[in-house]
């Protein structure tokens, strides 16, 4: 094989590979744009819940000690 | 043909960390989506837990037995916050880790910066996890299988 033949197989070769490379990088970045987009959704339910979440532990909690309080009042008396 | 081989080997390294790469931030967004799903079970479970757990308390106090009733706070309430303050750091951590990768979508701005947050993904999971159990709240399928994601146990 002569050194030009050598030459058009290595560049052959690494325009395959780029190509490749290229079908790599995006398919992966679309997974990925995907996934990012998943986790975010997620985030967003997550707020959501959290908000509603505390709003009702934090309403609970002060209804129980005002009963426990006035309950006690009303004990001491 | 030397040249060849080593020039193909270069380039399929190259493809090879380049997937890799990928592959690292795909578990991390995939850590990430499950750790926001098991936190909002998480709360989700403790706020309806929460809410008989406390109307029987105020059953109790009202029916008589406030000593009852305030000794169960004293025991229940420290569980509680612990509940509260492991899913707020889930929650905290998600957003933290949603923050690191802005700007880009998926492609992440700090890439180490992010992948930094997977490990810290499986111990705010097993923390509610814990918290959740020693407050009493019956953990959720939907926690355990989003967090069994995680490699949460």
């Amino acid at each position: 094989m002569g050194a030009a033949e050598i030459a058009a197989l290595v560049l052959s070769l690494i325009g395959k590979a780029a190509e490749l490379g290229q079908q790599v990088y995006t398919s992966s970045q679309a997974d990925l744009a995907a996934l990012g987009q998943r986790a975010k959704d997620a985030l967003a339910v997550l707020s959501g819940e959290k908000t509603q979440a505390h709003a009702d532990l934090d309403a609970r909690w002060a209804d129980l000690q005002a009963t426990l309080d006035a309950l006690r009042a009303k004990a001491g008396k | 043909m030397s040249v060849v081989k080593t020039g193909g080997a270069v380039v399929a390294a190259l493809v090879v960390l380049l997937a890799g790469c990928a592959t690292a931030q795909r578990a991390a967004l995939l850590a990430e989506d499950s750790l926001a799903r098991a936190a909002t079970a998480g709360y989700l479970a403790l706020d309806q837990y929460d809410q008989q757990k406390v109307a029987a308390i105020k059953a109790q106090a009202q029916s008589g037995d406030v000593a009852g009733a305030m000794a169960e706070v004293q025991k229940y309430g420290p569980v509680r916050a612990r509940a509260i303050a492991a899913l707020d750091s889930a929650a905290g951590l998600i957003q933290a880790a949603d923050d690191a990768r802005q700007g880009t979508g998926a492609a992440v701005a700090d890439p180490k910066g992010f992948l930094d947050y997977a490990p810290q993904f499986v111990k705010a999971g097993a923390e509610i996890i814990a918290a959740l159990k020693d407050a009493g709240v019956p953990v959720p399928g939907a926690l355990t299988s989003a967090l069994s994601a995680l490699g949460v146990k």
